[in-house]
């Protein structure tokens, strides 16, 4: 099964990463993750944002990413402890 | 002291809206905006239809835009069709989402009510929401601005949203409406699912309204609000839609 964090975008570090603040994590994980992770995006499924990652600027992460509610399903992690990760916006609504 | 407008259908005015825009008061409770006969029609029709719903996880027949953030083609396609089955829910009774646009139309006549179409489609009507004994709302807000990017709708200027109570529940299913605007930095206190931790509400001035038959409630979606646990045999059912309007164009927009 897939490891899943979320938590609030922080800061954008490239055209493909960003720090990630987590606040919750998904019983079960197969191991335990610190409170603040740099995320390497691998897909992404938000509003405002393409799925072309050619089109992704820094500005326009910083829009989407920065104080948003996320969803990070985590790939794989770097030697460095950097997470890969399919990001998506969580639980918009739907009651 | 957070109180809303009790009003009926033709005493509503502009100056209303603004107080709920502003946060001045919570809500407008339009009282029997529809016949109390017409919600029960209508709930009959629902019974004696056999609808497909939006999604397995809920009970709701029309698709919600904030369901659909990224899926705007699937969010067009079932709008489509639950545009024709709303046309056979309503055949025999007062239209309800044409008294809504009429009665929105009146409280601004200097603006156009525009039939958006984004690609030549059409957004959905309403959504018919279908909520059972023990099911609540948590706290949450409506904001197509930030959620709803993806969407031409989502460059209006104010969202508010109307609420028709079709079927009262015995007990329970209250909407609660906070005193709390919500702002982007609230979303640290957001919850995996849906929603927001109970605890930013604790220090607002809240409102606390009744599910009666046949009122209509608008509320500013962008105050916290929330929907208490239903108790009883008898499910609430609501008609929603949400509308906003755009000052420079002089539009209002309907969605659900």
């Amino acid at each position: 099964m897939t490891d899943t964090v979320w938590g609030n975008g922080h800061s954008i570090i490239s055209t493909e990463s960003f720090q990630l603040n987590i606040t919750h994590r998904k019983d079960g994980n197969s191991e335990k993750y610190p409170d603040t992770v740099k995320i390497i995006i691998s897909g992404v499924d938000l509003p405002g944002l393409s799925d072309n990652k050619s089109d992704w600027t820094v500005e326009n992460l910083q829009n989407v990413i920065v104080d948003a509610f996320l969803k990070c399903e985590i790939d794989s992690k770097t030697d460095k402890g950097d997470l890969i990760a399919k990001v998506s916006h969580s639980g918009a609504a739907g009651y | 002291m957070w109180n809303s407008i009790t009003i009926t259908n033709n005493q509503i005015k502009n100056e209303d809206i603004k107080k709920i825009i502003d946060g001045k008061n919570s809500a407008i409770i339009i009282k029997k905006f529809l016949k109390k006969e017409d919600c029960k029609k209508i709930i009959r029709k629902i019974s004696s239809m056999n609808i497909e719903r939006d999604s397995n996880k809920f009970n709701h027949i029309g698709p919600f835009l904030m369901n659909y953030t990224t899926k705007k083609e699937k969010y067009f396609q079932n709008a489509e069709k639950a545009n024709q089955v709303f046309k056979k829910i309503f055949s025999n009774v007062e239209n309800p989402v044409n008294k809504i646009k009429t009665t929105i139309s009146k409280i601004f006549p200097d603006y156009k009510i525009s039939g958006i179409r984004e690609n030549q489609r059409n957004y959905a009507l309403c959504t018919i929401r279908r909520h059972e004994n023990g099911k609540s709302i948590p706290l949450h807000k409506d904001n197509v601005s930030y959620e709803g990017v993806e969407y031409e709708v989502s460059k209006i200027n104010t969202q508010l949203s109307c609420i028709l109570h079709l079927q009262e529940t015995e007990k329970g299913g209250n909407l609660s409406i906070y005193n709390k605007r919500w702002k982007k930095k609230l979303e640290k206190y957001r919850e995996i699912e849906f929603g927001y931790n109970s605890n930013i509400k604790k220090k607002s001035l809240s409102d606390t309204i009744e599910t009666k038959l046949g009122d209509l409630v608008i509320i500013n979606p962008n105050y916290l609000h929330e929907v208490k646990e239903i108790q009883g045999i008898s499910d609430r059912v609501t008609l929603g839609m949400f509308f906003g309007i755009e000052n420079k164009t002089k539009k209002i927009f309907f969605w659900a």
